[in-house]
């Protein structure tokens, strides 16, 4: 039996060959493309201002993403992981939450164009709370992208926070009872400290995926708001500038490499003080 | 365990409630909004009308890129499942460094942005003169959907259905008998999961597909992508609104077959 498990990595082969012809060298070759002459490539992304800018307004945008998902997500992941039975109720919330990642962002994000309109369900809302008396230019606007952006985030933010909430010891919410907290205190001093590590794992998935966005940001901002990944795009397909995409999808890449890094030595240490 | 009906308790409820109304209101809109008999979005809809579905149904660009959605997802499935299979299986028996440095490999797609495994595809289609044609193309989409093939299957092949092959294996069978009669039927729900995972991620793909498609080449995402910034109306509603049934009927199948709580 042991030719049987000796074997066993062997038969990953053609897996790990095809992916080392199809993402590894490729990418490999994306990175150096941009790093065989590293002034002439990043000098002038880094020395423009509407470079910075442009990465500024895609890490805003993460940002409040990010922020927005953990607001919106918690609640959803504490309800179905602890307040909802298992059962038809947890099942059909699961639903809600999982048939958006069915679709592709462009449907995703078609709802809110139609919402955020100047004649949109939400401007209707607006003036008939007295909010405001004309309709308020809500799309094409950073806001426009958040609020898309979150949407389709806020999934993955609800299922990693749900994991975690899912592996907290009962035990330790019925001792802080047994001990006479309420509820609340209850929440904040045992359940949400214990969830933590699950917020942070969604938001660096949030965080990392936002600042790649393109197609959320491309749609509500109409051409008025340019993100990282667009700027990618115009570079490969529009001015046909490949060294520069090259430079920039580099910029992306050790971006979205450090923050899982950092997450990674971060966990780590965790555990090893455990 | 104690569960007292305080306030805190009650407004826990109602903004989960209300961000769960957030989750479905850009679904109802679409799917309302794709009934309207005016020619522009409104919402709430005016008047009721099927004709946005039967223009759909008759749009000869968005039969084409159908066709083209099918046959991409498709090709990078199967290569994914031949590439995949093998590798989960001989992954899943394996232990030590080197099996887990190669099953973080394999995965490692699923870290890096897929803009960049589009533009990295496009590149590499440039310089062997291959831009434009459908294996780039498929290529990219692989490259996505291997890592939920391999991660669908190992979760699947655990110990026991290592033991009971091995039960097969000593009982006389051949490797490949072993394979067919006793581990492919443990394992098919896993593998009918990660199929179907593989197919939608494909499915929907914009991003590498942005990178590598031509206007005679388009998958359906990509070319709802140029309508909604060219063409804006109740057609794309119909559209959206047949993507988000499809969805909520695969989430069924999912449901139905592996349970839809034990996906997260």
């Amino acid at each position: 039996m042991s030719t049987v498990r000796g074997s066993g990595i062997l038969l990953s082969t053609p897996a790990v060959l095809a992916l080392i012809a199809l993402f590894i060298i490729p990418s490999a070759s994306l990175l150096v493309g941009g790093a065989v002459d590293p002034l002439a490539a990043y000098g002038p992304i880094l020395r423009d201002s509407y470079y910075l800018n442009v990465i500024f307004v895609t890490f805003q945008i993460a940002l409040l993403v990010t922020i927005c998902s953990i607001l919106v997500g918690y609640p959803v992941a504490y309800l179905v992981s602890r307040r909802v039975a298992p059962g038809i109720q947890r099942r059909i919330i699961y639903m809600i939450i999982i048939a958006p990642l069915l679709t592709s962002n462009v449907v995703r994000t078609f709802g809110w164009l139609i919402l955020l309109g100047r004649n949109g369900f939400v401007n209707k809302v607006i003036i008939a709370l007295g909010i405001s008396d004309v309709p308020l230019q809500l799309l094409y606007t950073k806001s426009a992208i958040v609020v898309g952006l979150t949407y389709v985030m806020v999934p993955f933010m609800i299922l990693t926070i749900v994991s975690a909430l899912q592996n907290i010891n009962n035990s330790l919410i019925e001792a802080a009872f047994d001990l006479g907290a309420s509820s609340a205190g209850t929440f904040f001093r045992v359940t949400l400290p214990l969830s933590v590590p699950g917020i942070v794992a969604g938001s660096l998935i949030v965080f990392c995926a936002s600042a790649s966005a393109y197609v959320t940001a491309s749609v509500l901002g109409g051409g008025k708001i340019t993100v990282f990944s667009m700027l990618i795009y115009e570079k490969f397909s529009v001015s046909v500038d490949f060294a520069g995409g090259a430079a920039l999808s580099a910029l992306l890449l050790i971006l979205t490499v450090a923050i899982a890094a950092i997450y990674l030595s971060f966990m780590s240490r965790r555990s090893v003080a455990h | 365990m104690r569960r007292s009906r305080t306030i805190g308790n009650y407004a826990a409820t109602m903004i989960a409630v209300a961000c769960l109304v957030y989750l479905l209101l850009p679904l109802i809109v679409m799917v309302a909004t794709s009934f309207t008999e005016t020619s522009y979005l409104a919402f709430p809809p005016i008047g009721f009308t099927f004709r946005w579905y039967t223009e759909v149904l008759h749009n000869a660009a968005y039969l084409r890129a159908l066709q083209w959605s099918a046959i991409v997802s498709l090709g990078a499935t199967a290569c994914a499942v031949l590439l995949g299979l093998p590798a989960a299986l001989g992954l899943a028996r394996s232990h030590g460094v080197w099996s887990s440095a190669i099953s973080a490999f394999l995965l490692s797609p699923l870290l890096v942005p897929s803009v960049i495994v589009g533009a990295a595809t496009m590149q590499l289609a440039y310089s062997i003169g291959a831009n434009g044609s459908l294996t780039p193309l498929v290529a990219g989409h692989l490259v996505i959907v291997l890592p939920y093939i391999v991660r669908t299957l190992m979760a699947a092949l655990g110990p026991s259905t290592l033991s009971t092959e091995e039960a097969a294996r000593d009982l006389g069978a051949n490797a490949v008998s072993a394979f067919f009669l006793v581990t492919l039927p443990t394992i098919k729900t896993a593998l009918f999961a990660g199929i179907l995972f593989s197919l939608i991620i494909s499915w929907i793909n914009v991003e590498v597909s942005v990178f590598n498609t031509t206007t005679a080449m388009e998958t359906l995402p990509v070319r709802l992508f140029n309508e909604i910034q060219y063409s804006i109306g109740p057609q794309l509603a119909a559209v959206s609104a047949l993507s988000v049934v499809l969805a909520i009927v695969v989430v069924f199948v999912i449901d139905t077959t592996v349970g839809i709580d034990k996906v997260g």
